[in-house]
């Protein structure tokens, strides 16, 4: 993956790194590389759409693009797992997995920063943070916010 | 609600059970405990392994191939393969009524069997890791969920749970019910992994947290064994070994996505949403004419989730549903009479239309319902894929 800045290995996070089937959740995957959280949106209908997909449900058009999202979403529901299933999360457990609803419609599932999971509450509003993986690339994460 | 154009009512019955021991640590391959329960099935129909012609498959460790060599069947007329992880036994016996209504074969071989506790989860002493396909689900699993060590069902019917529970105000004393319920049922069942280990409250709600809000006891064991059933023509299964038990109706139902759960625009819309009111056109019954509640269960709130898809209460009105006994022997509509998932042991919940089978024969032992007549079994799998079946005796 692209965009990826040469850091202390300390301050990566363990999580393990996606792994893409086809270019559109490489592109997904490179622009969190870059630090920008992009979805695709129909050049037909204007409809935003996610996880990445050939076709536009909402109106069958082939035709979309990349757009970038203004990273601000409100959390629809987590969970806060307290044993890890996979080896990456033995360190690091309890954490919670979020699926945060962003302003532009769609959902995303996303790791927690920034609060103690216990305070965690339907609608709270979030904003998305990058953190840098081992294996080069970003996830994005989510944070409370302010504004 | 739409009735299926074509409707196979009746026109298939249930005539042969088969399960192997249930254990924690079996020593054998997931094929050989299907073949041992597929040969009990067979055998308790009445008919010869020859006169199978049909074999439909869950996503299993065994192919209709093998099965066909292993029990000599020359001429395979129908065979498949569903891929709805927990819901596929259930899609199973859809997929083999209509195969059957249509003419294309007599008799179809349905059978689950794996090492969900020896060779599941990696584990220290694992020799040989058995790998169940995921096929439906991999894309958004290692793309979208992995990263975030959201790797595991436990981890994701969460996100349905968490928000159900917030929205309608659930308490744990719904989970509970369940837990409960299934766990006294057990004590029933000599073929149960936990008979012998009753379940107070205390221990329930005391049982440690495994992916919020799911502790423990929320969770289904994990355990090794198989199970068949035979299908047969409704016309012929009158003159077999047991009384038929029919099948007036079956459908499966997926989520939208179903390959995405955080992405559905109602997250509580689940694949029984869209099953059940066909199942029930077809069958002509409601959902509380039935006699007893076969509901997949692995996990207990995924229970509650589906008792609700079936119509039998208003969203967010389970926790009033499964309360006082009203799921327990003796209860109105009597949960998972064997122990289930939670407390007999996973086959994926071809268990369950086993159990379905005894009662409607009357062969219950213990945990028989009284002059049961009518019930449902459900099945649930990979992101919320709901299946139903509706047997009457």
């Amino acid at each position: 993956m692209s965009g990826f800045n040469e850091k202390d290995m300390s301050e990566c996070i363990p999580n393990p790194a996606p792994s893409p089937n086809h270019y559109l959740d490489e592109e997904f995957w490179g622009h969190c590389a870059d630090g920008i959280l992009c979805f695709q949106c129909c050049l037909d209908c204007e409809t935003w759409r996610h996880i990445p997909r050939f076709m536009c449900a909402n109106c069958g058009s082939a035709n979309w693009g990349w757009r970038q999202s203004n990273g601000r979403g409100e959390l629809y529901t987590w969970t806060v797992c307290h044993m890890p299933m996979s080896p990456e999360f033995e360190t690091v457990f309890p954490y919670a997995v979020l699926v945060v609803e962003m302003e532009e419609g769609v959902r995303m599932t996303a790791g927690l920063k920034g609060m103690d999971h216990q305070d965690l509450a339907i609608g709270l509003p979030m904003e998305v943070v990058f953190e840098p993986l081992k294996e080069g690339g970003k996830l994005p994460f989510f944070q409370p916010r302010s504004t | 609600m739409t009735a299926p154009g074509i409707d196979f009512r009746d026109k298939a019955a249930i005539v042969g059970i088969g399960e192997t021991e249930y254990v924690r640590g079996a020593d054998k391959p997931s094929a050989e405990m299907m073949l041992e329960a597929t040969r009990t099935a067979i055998a308790d129909s009445g008919l010869s392994p020859h006169d199978i012609d049909g074999i439909v498959l869950p996503p299993v460790l065994i192919t209709a191939e093998e099965v066909a060599a292993n029990l000599g069947i020359r001429d395979i007329r129908y065979s498949v393969t569903v891929n709805m992880g927990g819901a596929s036994p259930i899609t199973a016996l859809q997929s083999a009524a209509m195969a059957i209504a249509a003419g294309v074969a007599k008799n179809i071989v349905v059978m689950v069997g794996w090492n969900g506790f020896s060779a599941l989860r990696p584990k220290p002493g694992i020799k040989n890791r058995e790998v169940v396909s995921l096929a439906a689900m991999e894309r958004t699993l290692k793309n979208y969920y992995h990263p975030y060590g959201a790797a595991s069902p436990v981890q994701m019917y969460a996100w349905i749970a968490m928000r159900h529970k917030q929205t309608f105000g659930i308490s744990d004393e719904a989970t509970a019910a369940v837990a409960m319920a299934c766990r006294k049922h057990a004590q029933l069942n000599d073929r149960a992994i936990t008979k012998g280990q009753p379940m107070d409250l205390e221990t329930y709600r005391n049982s440690r947290m495994i992916s919020e809000p799911f502790r423990l006891f929320d969770c289904c064991l994990e355990t090794d064994g198989a199970c068949a059933v035979v299908i047969s023509r409704a016309d012929e299964a009158k003159d077999l070994r047991h009384k038929p038990v029919y099948i007036m109706a079956a459908a499966e139902g997926h989520p939208y996505p179903a390959d995405d759960i955080a992405n559905r625009p109602d997250m509580f819309h689940i694949g029984l949403n869209n099953s059940a009111p066909k199942a029930f056109a077809m069958a002509g019954v409601k959902p509380t004419d039935m006699d007893f509640l076969k509901v997949y269960d692995c996990f207990t709130y995924v229970v509650l989730l589906q008792l609700e898809a079936l119509g039998l209460c208003e969203q967010g009105a389970v926790e009033e549903f499964v309360k006082d006994g009203n799921i327990e022997l003796g209860g109105k509509y009597p949960l998972n009479t064997h122990g289930g998932l939670l407390s007999q042991a996973h086959v994926w919940g071809l268990n369950h239309v086993v159990e379905a089978t005894r009662q409607l024969r009357g062969d219950a032992g213990e945990a028989q319902v009284n002059d049961a007549e009518l019930g449902v079994v459900t099945g649930w799998g990979d992101f919320g894929d709901g299946s139903l079946a509706i047997l009457r005796r």
